[in-house]
């Protein structure tokens, strides 16, 4: 009953991590699996390798949620032949999670993803704390369509756009589906400081990172409510999902399909376990057989 | 981890823990370390921890062997404070004797719950040889559980050393920690899909040896 499909990827359930957590080298794809995940995405990956910021990269914020900066910090494009090959061994779909500071820059790595066979990419357009990738092309629609409309016309899988948090959201993820995007992913990070009121300074080396987790879920489920409202698309929601409600939230909002970044940090095995068996009970609970039937009910008041 | 405002945040292991007080041994090696060991009583540091798993033996019946290299010593004596243990000695290797301390200045009780063996590689002080040269004049029979702490050929050295024994052995091991919270993935034990930072430090030789083979990743990227 929970089995779905999004921008044409079929799922056993409709749970994947989020990218950037693990998903930059074959061991990692290995613990993400062992997760429990019916797909895994890898962490952003450039065409060349990229150092990352020095600790502190990610803290913890007492009131719930994480700020990080971890700076994309990757092996480059050429990691991704074993990324794919060791996704291939469990047949776990793939999808590869791009970044760049331009069109080519997408395109080289977006083609290394077609090359070996990934199930799809996600093009990171919303990164909020390194400059130059992401958030600036996201933030605009025009941009948005023309590094989707080039990746799209380059490669034969499947695209999928990673918004963040924008005024023009809505539109920017029009013109991504205009480009011809298969699916959205939403949400990113959004862009916040955490001092440390002792020390009287900014915790995080890079001063800015992105929030995560708790904090920013109604403000994911209130976009994927949005965009599902406007174009009906395909759409992995992400951001603070937990536990099965706030999974079931982001379906009833219009999601697909469901990534987790930030619940993963603790006993994450048991997390997706209790998302996925949650919710099937509530699909019981609530008289639905299949979980494509929950998808954005909750726009019927 | 320990968080130097502005400067960095580096693993360390707890020394020894007592009264809400917490004690790091460290070594100087970069701007965090250098900034750490000049800082002043009433200066604020950030904690983020216990991070990982605390390990520990609670056997009476065991004897217990330890072997450490260098600043590897550091969570030693909260090791031995905590533990639960038959008998238990220590291997302490150093380059030079100026790097040796007294191992029980957090407590001075906990002087009588083991044996030290000290050794430097310049022979100024104890056995003449490594850590490692040291332990290959000890009788492992005597011994159930072997731990060693310090650089990663002499962890390798010591997996390799006892791989035919009975020995239950486990190995501290260092690889960069940037996160402490099992997101980013930069402290993965390679060939395997464990975490430093969730898993470790500490694992059983047969969980790490084709890691241990490979070059050392603290640098990991
Ligand atoms: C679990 C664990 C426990 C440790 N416990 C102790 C301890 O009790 N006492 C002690 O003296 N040292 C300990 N270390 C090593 C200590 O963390 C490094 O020496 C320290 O981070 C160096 O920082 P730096 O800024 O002074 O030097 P840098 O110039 O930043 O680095 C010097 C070298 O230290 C290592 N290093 C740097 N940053 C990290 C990092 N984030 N994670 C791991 N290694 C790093 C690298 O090998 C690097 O080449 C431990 C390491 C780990 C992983
Ligand atoms: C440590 C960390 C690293 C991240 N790295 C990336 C990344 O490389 N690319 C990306 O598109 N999103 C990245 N994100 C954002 C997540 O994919 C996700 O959009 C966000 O964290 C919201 O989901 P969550 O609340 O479940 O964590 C990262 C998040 C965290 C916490
Ligand atoms: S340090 Fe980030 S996962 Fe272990």
């Amino acid at each position: 009953m929970l089995e779905t499909v999004v921008a044409t990827i079929s799922l056993r359930h409709p749970v994947m991590n989020a990218s950037g957590i693990l998903g930059t080298h074959r061991e990692h794809i290995s613990r993400l699996v062992s997760y429990g995940l019916a797909a895994v995405v890898t962490k952003t990956i450039t065409p060349e390798p990229r150092e990352g910021y020095n600790p502190p990269i990610i803290v913890e914020l007492p009131t719930g949620g994480l700020i990080n900066a971890v700076g994309l910090e990757n092996p480059g494009k050429n990691v991704i032949k074993e990324l794919v090959e060791e996704a291939k061994k469990y047949s776990i779909p793939i999808i590869v999670s791009i970044g760049g500071r331009n069109e080519d820059e997408f395109i080289e790595v977006a083609v290394e993803a077609d090359m070996n066979k990934a199930d799809a990419v996600e093009l990171n357009l919303s990164c909020p704390h390194t400059k130059g990738y992401g958030v600036e092309i996201g933030v605009d629609p025009k941009n948005v369509y023309s590094v989707v409309k080039a990746v799209v016309s380059t490669i034969k899988i499947p695209v999928v756009a990673k918004l963040g948090l924008s005024d023009r959201v809505v539109e920017s993820a029009e013109k991504a589906l205009e480009a011809g995007a298969k699916g959205l992913t939403l949400i990113n990070t959004i862009k916040a400081i955490y001092i440390d009121v002792y020390s009287l300074k900014p915790v995080l080396t890079n001063i800015y990172g992105g929030l995560s987790g708790t904090p920013i879920h109604p403000i994911a489920v209130r976009i994927v409510y949005d965009v599902y409202k406007e174009t009906k698309a395909d759409i992995i929601g992400c951001g603070g999902v937990v536990n099965w409600q706030t999974a079931a939230e982001m379906i009833l909002a219009g999601a697909k399909a469901i990534q987790v970044g930030t619940a993963l940090m603790r006993d994450p095995k048991r997390i997706v376990e209790d998302i996925v068996k949650g919710l099937s009970e509530w699909l019981e609970t609530i008289g639905i057989k299949e979980i494509s039937q929950a998808v954005g009910l909750a726009h019927k008041v | 981890m320990v968080w130097v405002p502005r400067v960095d945040e580096i693993p360390l292991s707890i020394a020894f823990l007592d009264n809400n007080i917490i004690y790091f041994l460290f070594k100087v090696k970069g701007l965090g370390t250098e900034t750490l060991s000049k800082m002043c009583k009433g200066e604020i540091v950030g904690l983020k921890g216990p991070l990982g798993r605390g390990f520990i033996v609670e056997d009476y019946t065991k004897s217990v062997l330890v072997i450490a290299g260098g600043i590897g010593i550091a969570p030693i004596p909260f090791f031995i404070y905590r533990s639960k243990y038959k008998k238990l000695d220590v291997v302490w290797g150093v380059k030079r004797r100026e790097e040796l301390f007294d191992l029980n200045i957090f407590n001075q009780d906990i002087g009588d719950r083991y044996r030290l063996f000290m050794a430097t590689e310049d022979c100024s002080y104890g056995f003449c040889g490594t850590a490692l040269e040291r332990l290959k004049n000890i009788p492992l029979e005597d011994y159930d559980i072997i731990l060693a702490v310090g650089p990663q050929p002499m962890l390798k050295g010591v997996c390799e050393y006892i791989r035919n024994t009975n020995l239950e052995a486990y190995v501290a091991l260092e690889t960069m920690v940037k996160c402490g919270i099992g997101l980013c993935g930069s402290c993965f034990i390679r060939s395997s899909n464990k975490l430093l930072c969730i898993d470790g430090p500490v694992f059983r030789c047969d969980e790490v040896i084709q890691h241990l083979g490979k070059t050392n990743n603290s640098k990991n990227i």
